[in-house]
């Protein structure tokens, strides 16, 4: 699940990234261009205003008298803003301190005092600065013998120019920060699709659908992904359609050779019944002979019997016949059956009803009590309890138990605790059977041997009311099939 | 004790088995073939028939569904598998019972003898009638609508099972034990199909059965039809 969470993630990195980039670019370009222009455009005006200012000085010194008048120098004034040209205004300040001036919002207080210094010493100073809320360019110079003066010439213009180029410069960035999120976001999806395909098809391949493949189209990575995971699937589709013709074919062997050997072994333990029945004609070593003849058959179609059940297990067709079992009654039936009645004490609490497959568990519990007759020392004991989960029985005798070093071993196929000793009436396979058929239930059969007491096979066994559903989804018989090869 | 009708392919199995049966009391007929086992059968009428599976040119299926279609003869069949298919199959062809291979010489005598005993007239019972079927126990006859339904011995003593106690449930096992004598883990598909084989014959639609009713869990049931 993490996984699929972070591919979700992706989508909102990748948007954040792409809008960050279009932020940082964008910003970048709007704060250059802007400073740039802004330079431009003031120094223009500067030049002009340098140039005007330059051509209105000269015309004053031309025309005005020595020590003018206050009106001589406002007639001035007046007459050199309506020169013509460039649109300014003037403010003309006398050596006394008054001043005549051709705006209503400028004054002698308006000059800026940078401009003080190159005018006193007769030159022409210019400098920008704000008067009366408004920027100007004003240039400044003292005709020889007149007032000062100051000429400001408006920026409105070129700084009107300069916002509008700035909001200009604003609203492309944003809108190129929403376009960049947008492609961020379609990028986002065209990569998502690939993989979030990739993924749905690595899960349809887990869950064994194993025809699964995805497009190759186009030649970019994804086509290259594509190429890559169908060769992978091809390459599992075949080995598991390899593993499972093999296992097709190891069961027909398994299904060949149970026929082949029981015939024989049928013709060879009918064979060895009817000899029995005739040993009182027989003479003494002929008779024993029958015996052995008869044990050994029945034992050896029981180690058949025990190789064909163990590889029906291995091949997962050993099929369970659910029905409702009474375990403590199946138990003590198991016994009485096999007149096992008086070598076992048998406790329960009471009736313990579960759904189970009653041949199986017959076979089980009979494989412990045996097993704990022939190998530990009576009484041997059997303790069926319940509770709301499970059902347990458990089978132990008074024997020397088992030795630490065989417990883990003990349900091993042909496993003997004992090597010097000759194997009993089983086949070796019986405990490595009575698991498996435990764990077709859904339980265990473990085992365990305390000091001082015998062997302990503790068989668990879930509780149920109802036959456990049958894989109603292909999918999920087809993984566990995988799973059994 | 009874003649009986031995079909098996394998010489050795037949000579054993047949020495067996011998030496249990009954008249053995062997036949090695399918089409043989059914000459045997026209010619000899045996009161029982051991039938093998696996049998070159006709196979036991066959051969069961073949007797089947003339005779309500018993048949048990011999299996050299345990699978499900086989069993399941075998039973449907018409078999009574069965026994896998190899099997305990007992055990094949008793599943004989249990065959056997199903033919036994029970005597002095009344006639019992549901509707227009009529059982005569004594006469080992069934009836619908006065036409004889033909039942084999197994079919008849499970609706006899069933009929002497209209309305009452019997679990599979109970009816393994009464009817097919087993006392310990039968294999309750034996009944599952007999019960099926029985509703083909005395059911108006076997799919949906109104008279051997199944109890969902537990087992079957008779119920007579509302007069």
């Amino acid at each position: 699940m993490t996984r699929i969470v972070s591919v979700s993630r992706l989508r909102p990195r990748l948007v954040a990234t792409f809008a960050l980039v279009a932020v940082l670019t964008s910003a970048g370009v709007a704060v250059t261009s802007y400073y740039l222009t802004r330079a431009r455009v003031l120094q223009r005006a500067e030049t002009a205003a340098e140039a005007e200012a330059t051509a209105v000085f000269a015309d004053a010194v031309a025309t005005l008298p020595d020590n003018p008048t206050r009106p001589q120098i406002l007639a001035l004034v007046e007459r050199l803003k309506a020169r013509g040209g460039a649109e300014f205004d003037i403010v003309a300040v006398a050596a006394d301190g008054t001043f005549e001036t051709t705006s209503l919002s400028l004054s002698a207080d308006s000059v800026p005092g940078a401009l003080a210094s190159p005018v006193d010493r007769s030159r022409i100073g210019l400098v920008r600065a704000t008067a009366a809320k408004e920027q100007f360019v004003v240039v400044g110079a003292r005709p020889a013998g007149g007032p000062a003066l100051y000429l400001f010439f408006p920026l409105d213009n070129p700084l009107d120019d300069l916002e509008l180029l700035r909001n200009v410069l604003a609203a492309a960035g944003v809108a190129a920060v929403l376009l960049s999120a947008l492609v961020g976001a379609l990028a986002a999806r065209g990569l998502l699709r690939p993989l979030r395909e990739t993924r749905n098809a690595a899960h349809r391949l887990e869950v064994g659908l194993l025809g699964t493949r995805l497009p190759e189209e186009g030649g970019d990575e994804f086509a290259d992904l594509g190429h890559a995971f169908n060769r992978m699937a091809e390459a599992l589709e075949k080995s598991i359609g390899d593993l499972r013709a093999l296992e097709a074919s190891h069961r027909r062997f398994v299904a060949d050779v149970s026929h082949e050997l029981r015939t024989p072994l049928t013709a060879l333990t009918t064979a060895a019944d009817v000899l029995e029945s005739h040993r009182d004609g027989l003479d003494d070593a002929g008779s024993r002979a029958a015996r052995l003849l008869v044990r050994e058959s029945h034992r050896l179609a029981t180690l058949v019997e025990d190789l064909m059940e163990i590889s029906r297990l291995d091949a997962g067709a050993a099929p369970m016949s659910w029905e409702p079992v009474d375990v403590a009654g199946l138990v003590g039936s198991a016994v009485a059956t096999r007149g096992w009645g008086d070598q076992v004490e048998m406790r329960s609490t009471g009736a313990v009803t579960t759904v189970a497959d009653p041949r199986r568990l017959d076979a089980v519990v009979a494989n412990l009590i045996g097993n704990a007759q022939e190998h530990g020392r009576p009484p041997v004991r059997v303790l069926v309890t319940a509770s709301a989960e499970e059902v347990v029985v458990v089978v132990d005798d008074a024997g020397p138990g088992i030795a630490p070093d065989h417990l883990d071993r003990i349900f091993d196929r042909f496993y003997k605790a004992d090597p010097a000793r000759p194997g009993g009436r089983g086949s070796g396979l019986g405990l490595a059977i009575a698991r498996e058929n435990a764990r077709m239930h859904g339980g265990d059969l473990t085992v365990a041997s305390p000091p001082g007491s015998g062997a302990t096979f503790t068989l668990r066994l879930p509780r149920r009311v109802a036959e456990p559903l049958p894989a109603g989804d292909p999918t999920v018989t087809t993984a566990r099939h995988d799973r059994v090869l | 004790m009874a003649s009986i009708l031995l079909v098996e392919d394998d010489p050795s199995v037949r000579e054993a088995v047949g020495m067996a049966l011998e030496g249990d009391g009954h008249r053995v007929t062997t036949a090695a073939t399918g089409d043989e086992a059914i000459e045997r059968w026209r010619q000899h009428r045996p009161e029982l028939v051991l039938l093998d599976v696996m049998l070159p040119g006709k196979d036991g299926f066959e051969v069961c569904r073949a007797i089947r279609a003339h005779d309500q003869v018993p048949i048990i069949m011999l299996t050299a598998r345990s699978d499900a298919i086989d069993i399941v199959v075998g039973l449907e062809s018409g078999a009574d019972d069965y026994v896998t291979k190899p099997f305990e010489t007992r055990v094949l005598l008793a599943r004989i003898k249990a065959v056997l005993r199903r033919q036994e007239r029970p005597a002095g019972e009344p006639v019992l009638r549901f509707g227009d079927l009529v059982i005569d126990p004594g006469g080992m006859a069934v009836t619908l609508r006065g036409v004889d339904l033909r039942l084999t011995p197994t079919e008849l003593r499970l609706l006899l099972e069933l009929a002497r106690r209209p309305g009452q449930v019997f679990t599979r096992a109970l009816l393994l034990e009464r009817v097919w004598d087993y006392s310990y883990l039968g294999d309750s598909r034996l009944v599952d199909v007999c019960v099926q084989r029985l509703r083909g014959k005395i059911e108006d639609d076997p799919a949906h059965p109104t008279l051997v009713q199944t109890v969902r869990g537990v087992g079957y049931k008779l119920v007579p039809p509302a007069a």
